[in-house]
C-alpha cells in the first residue's frame, strides 16, 4: 500500500515538475535577458510582464498555449488581432501581448534545430 | 419520450446561433478555474436528460437551466441562472409534469493560474432560491494544464433546505473530475467522474454513488458545445442509471 501512495505521489510530483517546465517553456518568464531582447520590439519590462499576464490568463480560457516557435513573426500580430476581440482585449493589452510574443519568438529557435 | 430528449440534447446546441470561444466549457459537470474575461456576456443553455433508475425503469427526466455569465475582473465572474425547470414522468416522481426550482446567483473568484502556478485554483459559490427551497452549494476548483491536457477537480459541499418552514435539511459532498485533450482548438474530447455522499438531515450518510463516462467538446467560430454521456457505475435505485448533459453557449 505504502508502496502504491509513494508511486502515485512521485508521478504527480513529475507531472507537476514537467507541466511546470512546459509553462515556462511556452511562456517564458520576463528575467534580465528577455528584457534586453524584448528592446529590438521597443517593449519595456512593464510591457512583457502585461503581455505575459494576457497570455497566461487570457488565451488558456480557449486553447492551450501554442509554441511560438512554431510561428512566423509576421503572422503573430494578425492572429493576435484576430483572437483579440474574443478574448476582450483592450488595445493595450493587444499591443503588449504581440510585443511579448515576438520577444519570445525572437529568443526561440525553431522546431527541430 | 426518449427520442424527443435525446434530441433536445443533442440538437439544439447544433441550431443555436453565433457566439464566442471566451468562457467555453470543456467539461458539463465539472467547472474549471477559468474565469470569463472582464466585459464579456455570455449566455448558457444546459439540458440534462436523465433515464431509467433501478427503482423505476420507467424514469425519465428532462432538467433545462439558462444561464448569463459576466466577466467582471480578470478574476472573478458572476452569473446568473434565471430559471431551472424540468419535464419528469414515471412512478417515482408521481405526475407527469413541468417543474420549476427555482433561480440561482453563481460567483467564481480565481486563486491561482493553472498554467504558471502548480495547481491552479478558485473557489465557487451559488446560491439558489425556489418555492419553499434554499440551497447553497460550495466547491474548491482545482485545475492544471499539461500543454494541450487539462485536468480538473472540484470538491463540492451542497446544502438544502426545503418545505414550508424551510424545516427539511439535507447535504451532499460531491467530488467530480474531468480530463480533457485539445485534438484541436476546435474539438476537444475527455471524461468526467462524479462521485456523490449525500447526508440525509445531516445525522446519515447514504453509501456513495458513483458516475463516469466520455465527453465532447466541440467549437467553431463563435459557437461551442459540450456533451457528456454518465453511467451509474454503482447500483443506487433513486439515481438515474444513464444521463446525458449538454451545454451549449454564446457570447456577446
Amino acid at each position: 500500500m505504502k508502496l502504491i501512495v509513494g508511486a502515485a505521489a512521485l508521478s504527480i510530483f513529475a507531472v507537476i515538475i514537467t507541466s511546470c517546465e512546459t509553462a515556462l517553456k511556452s511562456a517564458p518568464p520576463v528575467t534580465a535577458a528577455f528584457i534586453q531582447a524584448g528592446r529590438r520590439e521597443k517593449a519595456d519590462a512593464r510591457t512583457l510582464e502585461a503581455g505575459r499576464k494576457v497570455f497566461l490568463n487570457r488565451c488558456i480560457s480557449c486553447h492551450a498555449l501554442p509554441e511560438i516557435a512554431r510561428y512566423d513573426s509576421a503572422r503573430i500580430p494578425g492572429i493576435v488581432s484576430w483572437m483579440s476581440y474574443r478574448a476582450h482585449l483592450t488595445p493595450e493589452q493587444r499591443e503588449a501581448l504581440v510585443k511579448y510574443l515576438l520577444t519570445v519568438r525572437a529568443n526561440s529557435r525553431p522546431p527541430g534545430t | 419520450m426518449k427520442l424527443i430528449a435525446l434530441s433536445l440534447s443533442l440538437l439544439l446546441p447544433i441550431l443555436a446561433a453565433a457566439s464566442a470561444f471566451a468562457g467555453s466549457r470543456r467539461f458539463t459537470y465539472v467547472y474549471e478555474v477559468t474565469t470569463s474575461p472582464p466585459g464579456d456576456v455570455e449566455v448558457e443553455n444546459w439540458i440534462t436528460w436523465k433515464t431509467r433508475r433501478p427503482d423505476d425503469r420507467g424514469f425519465d427526466q428532462v432538467e433545462f437551466r439558462h444561464e448569463l455569465e459576466f466577466g467582471i475582473t480578470d478574476k472573478f465572474q458572476a452569473a446568473i441562472y434565471i430559471a431551472d425547470w424540468n419535464y419528469h414522468r414515471g412512478l417515482s416522481t408521481g405526475e407527469r409534469g413541468l417543474t420549476l426550482s427555482g433561480s440561482a446567483l453563481e460567483l467564481i473568484y480565481d486563486l491561482t493560474n493553472p498554467v504558471a502556478d502548480s495547481v491552479g485554483l478558485a473557489v465557487y459559490q451559488e446560491f439558489q432560491g425556489g418555492y419553499r427551497r434554499f440551497e447553497s452549494e460550495t466547491k474548491l476548483l482545482a485545475q492544471k494544464n499539461f500543454g494541450k491536457f487539462v485536468a480538473a477537480y472540484n470538491a463540492t459541499l451542497e446544502a438544502e433546505w426545503e418545505g414550508e418552514g424551510l424545516e427539511e435539511r439535507q447535504g451532499e459532498f460531491q467530488q467530480s473530475l474531468g480530463l480533457s485533450y485539445e485534438v484541436s482548438p476546435r474539438l476537444l474530447f475527455g471524461a468526467e467522474f462524479v462521485h456523490e455522499v449525500a447526508f440525509p438531515d445531516w445525522s446519515n450518510t447514504e453509501r456513495g454513488k458513483f458516475f463516469a463516462g466520455p465527453n465532447i467538446s466541440i467549437r467553431h467560430r463563435t459557437n461551442w458545445v459540450t456533451v457528456t454521456a454518465l453511467a451509474q457505475i454503482t447500483r443506487a435505485g433513486d439515481e438515474p442509471d444513464f444521463q446525458l448533459r449538454t451545454v451549449f453557449g454564446f457570447s456577446f
